[in-house]
Parts: C-alpha cells; structure tokens; sequence
C-alpha cells in the first residue's frame, strides 16, 4: 500500500461524499426563508436537535428532506424570541 | 497594525491578514464544542450567549463560534486520551475498505457521544492557531485549514474536503462567526471573505 504524499490530494472519505449536497440544501432554505448566516448556524443546531429527539426522518441518523427543513425553518423563525 | 472587526472584506486571499483575524481566538476560553445538522463540528469560544430560539434555552453559544462547513476535522484530548475524528482523508491508497472504522478498538460514536466526550476542553484556553495549506483536487489544487492549539497540549485540527463541488454558490470550507456580527468565510481554494453575518444571504453586503 502506497502512501500519499502530503502534496498529493487525498480522496474524499466515504462519510465525506455528499456532505457539501447536504449543507447546500440546508443553506438554500435558510437563504428562502430569509434567515442570515448567523441564525442560519443557530438553525442549524435546532435541526440537529429536532433530529435527536427524532421529528423527523428515520432517527437516530436519519436525514431530512428539503420539505421538513423547510417546515423547521419556519417553525425556527417563529420561535425567535 | 490595527484592524477594524466590523470593516468587511468582500473578497482576499491574502493569508497574512487572514492569519492576523484568526489571532483573535487567541487566549481566549473554548466555551464547548458541539454539533450540527450535516456533522458539522463547532467551537464555541469566548463568553456565553443565549439562544434565541426556546428550544435551545437549555444551551448557550460562544461569542466566537468556529465551524467546519464541509471540512473534516480531527480532535485530540489528552484527559483522557482520545482521538475523535470525521471525514478525516485517508493518506493510503488506495482507500481502505474498511472505513472509517481504522484500528481495532475505533468506534462510530454519535455526534452526541462526540459531544459528551469533548466537554475536557470548555475552560481550555485558546494558545495556538495555525494556517495549513492542504492539497485538494483541481481545480483548486489548494484549501487551507487550520488548527488550533489548547493548554495542556489538546488540539483541534480542521482541513478543506476533497469533494467535489458542483454548481453555483460552493460551499465554504470553514467560518469564523464573531460577536460583531461578521463572519469570516474562508474557501474553496485560498480565497476568503469578512462580512455581515446578520444579513440575509441576498443582501450580505460590505457595511
């Protein structure tokens, strides 16, 4: 087995491929639902939290469709004290 | 040289002003990591700020929030010893088709376990940071990461995906939110930016 020189790129991890689809989903509602970069990271920790207490998708690890982030974007946006 | 925290920068891949800002975290306390939807790992640092939102009355944030977008990141503890990681890249190549479980005693732990096991570092204070240049596919061929150094030798070790990132709008490597409303967005590539964080999106222009 070969080792890859630091100058080399690595290859993109199995559990890395598709993260950057993911984030990019969460970032278009956010950014449709008027939410800024930095309520956006908040928003971000409020899905993470509704996804352990297993609103919605298949938990512990289940993703959310484009759907239940928007309807979480809203329910975060009226939650805004 | 003094630089004003809420001057935006629309765009620079100047590395030395970019290394100047990341000073800012510098003697300052990890507050606590934690993370977010997509694994997402964030370093909360500096004072603790309320949530606006109730469902996360039970948490505070750090006035300065460090947070890896699509990197990976690799954390070291030291008490107790342990070596907590996502996505990291694979150096062999092939890959090994084991992945990600590497050594016999790796486990997959829930962002929750992550959590829980880095809570050593809140007090930490901030003693180190340091730019990394990190090789990524073309066309970028370069990103750059960071780490950051803590009293009693833990460390935290952030470096740009070599995924692909297709269609408009890419997705930064890194983000560095301050208590002044800005933001620093750093990647693809060597490029970066400084600005409004309480902006929509749309409108996220220089103040």
């Amino acid at each position: 087995m070969d080792i890859v020189s630091p100058t080399t790129p690595a290859p993109a991890s199995q559990s890395d491929m598709g993260r950057k689809r993911d984030l990019k989903r969460v970032d278009r509602v956010a950014r449709e639902a008027g939410i800024p970069p930095e309520e956006r990271r908040d928003f971000g920790r409020y899905v993470e939290r509704c996804k352990r207490d297993g609103a919605y998708g298949s938990p512990p690890d289940g993703d959310a469709t484009e759907d239940e982030l928007r309807m979480m974007a809203e329910e975060f946006k009226r939650g805004i004290r | 040289m003094i630089f004003d925290l809420t001057h935006t920068v629309e765009k620079s891949d100047d590395l030395h002003v970019l290394s100047a800002l990341m000073t800012a975290l510098l003697g300052q306390p990890c507050l606590k990591v934690d993370l977010s939807y997509g694994d997402e790992f964030m370093l909360h640092v500096g004072s603790p700020v309320a949530y606006r939102h109730p469902k996360l009355a039970n948490e505070t944030k750090g006035a300065w929030i460090l947070g890896t977008r699509a990197s990976s990141w690799r954390l070291l503890l030291t008490n107790p010893p342990l070596l907590i990681e996502h996505a990291m890249p694979d150096l062999f190549s092939p890959p090994m088709s084991a992945y990600p479980v590497r050594m016999g005693n790796a486990t997959v732990k829930s962002s929750e376990e992550v959590e829980k096991n880095a809570r050593p570092l809140s007090g930490k204070i901030i003693s180190g940071v340091h730019l990394i240049h990190w090789p990524v596919p073309a066309p970028m061929d370069v990103g750059i990461g960071f780490s950051v150094d803590f009293v009693g030798e833990a460390n935290l070790v952030v470096l740009p995906s070599p995924e692909p990132d297709e269609g408009d709008d890419p997705v930064a490597d890194w983000e560095l939110f301050t208590p002044y409303h800005t933001y620093l967005r750093v990647g693809p590539g060597l490029t970066w930016s400084y600005v409004r964080s309480d902006l929509a999106a749309a409108s996220a222009t220089p103040a």
